[in-house]
């Protein structure tokens, strides 16, 4: 008896061991990209060696619902190889709502090859249709979506064409001036020509170690930022200058993130640079932006070093109603977390709130996003290091770099958990963009990789601690369709979190338009507060939890999704 | 006969920069007929028909082999030809029939070390150096004369003279470039001499450290490090190093602050004075988030070196950390005193006062601390339009 009941005692530790990992670890991810139908490998310049720092940025990915069936699909940017026809396209998969996908790609009309970097989504023209901008180290693209799952390339009659090869990294579509279209802003990289470009290891920057390696961006020509307004009529406007955002001394310029980070109802911008200063354009709401980087904080590290920004992301980590800059920096470096000290001036708090154990890595897309549903806006951030060279050149470091996963413990810190996370975190891979939305819609959020010169990652996530959780799905009318730029806030009990809709992020790529909240145990939703960049506000009260809601702009009630009242 | 003051005159027309070439000759010159050179010379010269002017020098020689500046100048346009061998016997006639001759040496000196001879124009680039006032013509003497050292593999005397150089023209940038030079030959030959006589010792494992630290090349040198460590572990300084290179090193996973850590204390246990150490070992517990232990590692440190900097700016960063800002402008503005031209006290500075509210002390701090990035950035400079500073 008294060895049956030993047994007994050690199966049930047996088992609080076992299963603690998730609960403590939060959340766990698996890669199912390959059974999902992500077969396509990405190819992005050489794979033993790169030439050209062109080579090295790898492209950007969405998770976006082309076809409004209410489940995500995904567009995966591919790039080129110097010396060969590789044939490559960009991507588009459709969500068969099974967990698998179909390559619509050639359907859909995206058969142009070429350098693509970096992705974003939004419904320019307010058709009801989300529209896709790719940026290309040449000349970017503006897909416009027909609505019957084919794609145009409005370009030119947008008026985007660009009258010289420039290399376009991240972009967003954002309503700067809330008159409900949606404008554009993009950012440049470097002034790039490949017949001009230094050979590798010629130079003081060429050189990684002791190894030679392709040069720059240090020594490169750099590049300025680009806004177009939207005129209507599906024509856009250079406003770069007259806005003041093309003003910013020469930068290398990647990551593009737009939030309202003052709450003054009008939304910023933020530009990671590589081995430049960074740039925080606020809004002066008359159409002109004043760039405050350095004296907001967010220019820097702590020691007012500069870092080579990558990719960039947003969120209320700390739950005080202010939206903080999570941007991801190169090896030795550490993950930049600006902290929003409500005043204009963000702190880099990266170290003290515990990112600063994973600066071996070159990190490139990440998410602060709860991935756990208990409340608490998490980090993930992919991995990989530029020069493929460093494989076998026994310097300790190598090309594929595992993922990091940060558990928010109360936003007083953040636990690295990636050990207990799943191999989907763990095995090294050369990411770059990287996409975080529910595709499967179970209320816990996955993230799409993509990865240079390999397959696509599918990180579906294994949530198994029954946190509870909320999906809310916009459309604007009197503001832009996409609702780009909406403040959403959604209360249970004391608990109040905030985010709001969001074009482009994380590196070139483009998240889920849907605000997901991790409830954790709360049972009902006390209040969502939505705040449309038209001015508008609407309550809803008493929604239930663990739903998808609609929402639409002037509609009382929710089109869908079971809430009490919209008082 | 040439007047004396031709062969000035020489100089100030061809400029500094033609010595080593031959300079075009101008003007009326004396000749031997009425006491000066037929004036064909001259003009065959300006005209850059050498083979003419050799010929009317030669037959000045000819009707008087004493004329010491018709051979000097006989020199200078040899040189001009290139024709060296024949030049250098020129210009030895010219000195040894007038030794007073000004400056003839220098070009004799130049001469020796293009034809290879350094062992014969160190002497007369050396007496030359050390006599001639005039800045340009001694910075370009003293230039030829460390070449000639660094070709004779006499690297010290090339320094004595390099620093002397640097005395005189501490911005010419091709005096630095040559002091590099210099630099570089001694590392090398340092460093050889080492390898050869003492390949496994201490000081040649630490040269080959420090040198793979130079390069970036950060876990190689925590090898090396490690490696003397285990020769020597009581060695002061090692373990520190090692701690340093752990920590820069890729090859140091999640778990390489605390191997790091286990260095810095070691070297504690030997030099509990190291406060470069204890520095390190606060910088871990701050990226740690462990506040407390950080500001006991730095107040120890201080309490060794009270004018150590990154001691100060660290418990700065602790004190920003905990949100207590009035202790941080403390340390921040001690620490702008004893290190006005460091950025991240500067920036610091900027954010603390920022955060308490002193928006003018704020904006002035900023200003600095642009003025500082700008500076540092002017002081790399050289870079073309476009090219971003950081």
């Amino acid at each position: 008896m008294i060895r049956y009941l030993l047994v007994l005692v050690f199966l049930a530790l047996a088992a609080v061991v076992r299963g603690s990992g998730t609960p403590q670890g939060g959340a766990d991810f698996v890669d199912v990209a390959r059974t999902a139908g992500l077969t396509v490998s990405t190819v992005f310049g050489g794979e033993k060696t790169k030439r050209y720092i062109l080579e090295t940025t790898g492209g950007g990915v969405a998770f976006f619902d082309y076809d409004n069936d209410g489940w995500l699909d995904i567009f995966l940017v591919n790039g080129a190889r110097f010396g060969s026809q590789s044939g490559a396209t960009n991507h588009l998969y459709r969500n068969r709502r099974d967990g698998t996908f179909q390559d619509l790609t050639r359907r859909a009309g995206f058969d142009r090859g070429g350098w693509g970097q970096g992705v974003c989504a939004g419904d320019f023209d307010n058709d009801g249709n989300t529209d896709l901008l790719v940026t290309y180290w040449g000349h970017n693209v503006l897909y416009r979506n027909r609505g019957d799952g084919t794609f145009t390339d409005v370009t030119e009659a947008a008026g985007l064409k660009q009258h010289r090869v420039r290399w376009g990294s991240g972009c967003a579509f954002l309503d700067y001036d809330r008159d409900g279209l949606l404008d554009l802003f993009i950012a440049n990289y470097i002034d790039f020509d490949p017949k001009t470009a230094p050979d590798p290891g010629s130079g003081p920057n060429c050189h990684y170690r002791g190894l030679p390696v392709n040069c720059g961006p240090r020594g490169l020509k750099g590049e300025s930022n680009v806004l177009f307004h939207n005129e209507g009529r599906g024509r856009f406007r250079d406003v770069s200058d007259s806005s003041g955002v093309s003003g910013a001394r020469p930068h290398y310029g990647l990551g593009v993130l737009t939030a309202d980070f003052d709450n003054d109802g009008w939304v910023d911008i933020y530009v990671a640079n590589d081995k430049t200063a960074s740039l925080l354009f606020h809004n002066k709401r008359d159409g002109t932006f004043e760039e405050i980087g350095v004296y907001s904080g967010t220019a820097y590290d702590a020691d007012g070093s500069v870092t080579s920004g990558m990719g960039v992301a947003a969120g209320d980590f700390d739950r005080d109603g202010w939206l903080d800059i999570l941007k991801t920096n190169f090896s030795d470096e550490s993950a930049s977390l600006y902290q929003n000290r409500r005043d204009g001036l963000f702190l880099d708090a990266a170290l003290q709130l515990g990112l600063g154990g994973n600066q071996k890595w070159v990190g490139w897309g990440c998410g602060l996003a709860d991935f756990d549903n208990d409340g608490w806006p998490d980090i993930l951030i992919v991995n990989g290091h530029v020069f493929p060279e460093l494989d076998g050149a026994g310097l300790g470091s190598s090309f594929r770099q595992p993922r990091v996963l940060y558990r928010n413990i109360r936003g007083e810190r953040f636990e690295d958990v990636s050990a207990s996370a799943g191999p989907a975190i763990t095995t090294p891979a050369a990411s770059r963009g990287a996409a975080f939305g529910d595709f499967d819609n179970d209320g816990a959020l996955d993230v799409v990789i993509n990865n240079m010169n390999d397959k696509p990652a599918l990180l579906r996530s294994q949530n198994r601690r029954r946190n509870h959780w909320v999906l809310i799905r916009l459309e604007g009318s009197r503001s832009n369709r996409s609702a780009i730029g909406t403040r959403v806030t959604c209360v249970t009990g004391i608990r109040r979190q905030i985010d709001e809709v969001r074009s482009g992020g994380s590196f070139f790529s483009q998240n889920d338009f849907r605000i997901h909240f991790g409830l954790g145990s709360a049972r009902q939703i006390d209040l969502i507060e939505i705040r449309w960049p038209s001015g508008a506000v609407q309550h809803l009260r008493g929604c239930d939890v663990d739903q998808i809601i609609d929402i639409k702009e002037g509609v009382k009630e929710a089109l869908a999704g079971t809430c009490e009242t919209t008082p | 006969m040439f007047a004396r003051p031709y062969i000035v005159v020489i100089w100030c027309v061809c400029g500094v920069a033609s010595l080593a070439g031959a300079a075009p000759l101008g003007g009326q010159t004396p000749g031997p007929e009425g006491g000066l050179l037929p004036e064909r010379t001259g003009t065959a010269e300006r005209q850059g028909d050498l083979e003419t002017a050799v010929s009317e020098l030669r037959r000045v020689i000819e009707s008087n082999p004493s004329d010491a500046e018709a051979h000097g100048r006989l020199g200078m346009v040899y040189r001009r030809l290139g024709r060296l061998p024949e030049a250098i016997e020129s210009l030895e006639n010219a000195l040894r029939l007038d030794p007073t001759l000004p400056r003839l040496n220098i070009l004799l000196g130049f001469s020796f070390l293009e034809a290879g001879r350094y062992q014969d124009a160190i002497p007369l680039l050396a007496a030359a150096f050390e006599l001639e006032r005039k800045s340009a013509v001694r910075s370009v003497v003293g230039q030829r004369l460390v070449a000639c050292y660094l070709a004779a593999a006499d690297e010290e005397r090339a320094l004595e003279v390099v620093q002397k150089l640097r005395q005189d023209s501490p911005d010419d940038l091709d005096v630095l470039h040559l002091a590099l030079r210099v630099y570089m030959r001694l590392w090398n030959s340092g460093f050889q001499r080492l390898l050869t006589e003492a390949p496994r010792s201490r000081q040649a494992r630490l040269i080959v450290a420090e040198s793979l630290e130079s390069q970036g090349r950060f876990t190689e040198a925590a090898n090396e490090y490690a490696q003397i460590v285990s020769m020597e572990p009581e060695v002061p300084g090692i373990h520190f190093q090692l701690g340093r290179m752990i920590l820069r090193s890729d090859t140091a996973a999640s778990g390489g602050d605390e191997k790091a850590m286990a260095e810095f204390r070691t070297e504690l246990a030997i030099n509990p004075m190291h406060v470069g150490a204890l520095v390190e070992i606060g910088e871990i517990h701050l990226k740690r988030g462990r506040f407390s232990e950080a500001s006991k590692s730095f107040s120890q440190a201080l309490k060794v070196q009270p004018v150590f900097v990154a001691a100060r700016l660290g418990l700065a960063k602790v004190r920003i950390a905990e949100k207590q800002w009035a202790e941080a402008l403390d340390q921040l503005e001690y620490a702008r005193e004893l290190a006005p031209e460091d950025e991240a006290v500067a920036y610091n500075l900027m954010v603390s006062y920022r955060a308490l509210g002193r928006t003018a002390e704020a904006r002035s701090a900023l200003d600095a601390f642009q003025q500082l990035k700008k500076r540092r950035q002017q002081s790399r400079s050289g870079l073309p339009a476009g090219i971003p500073q950081q």
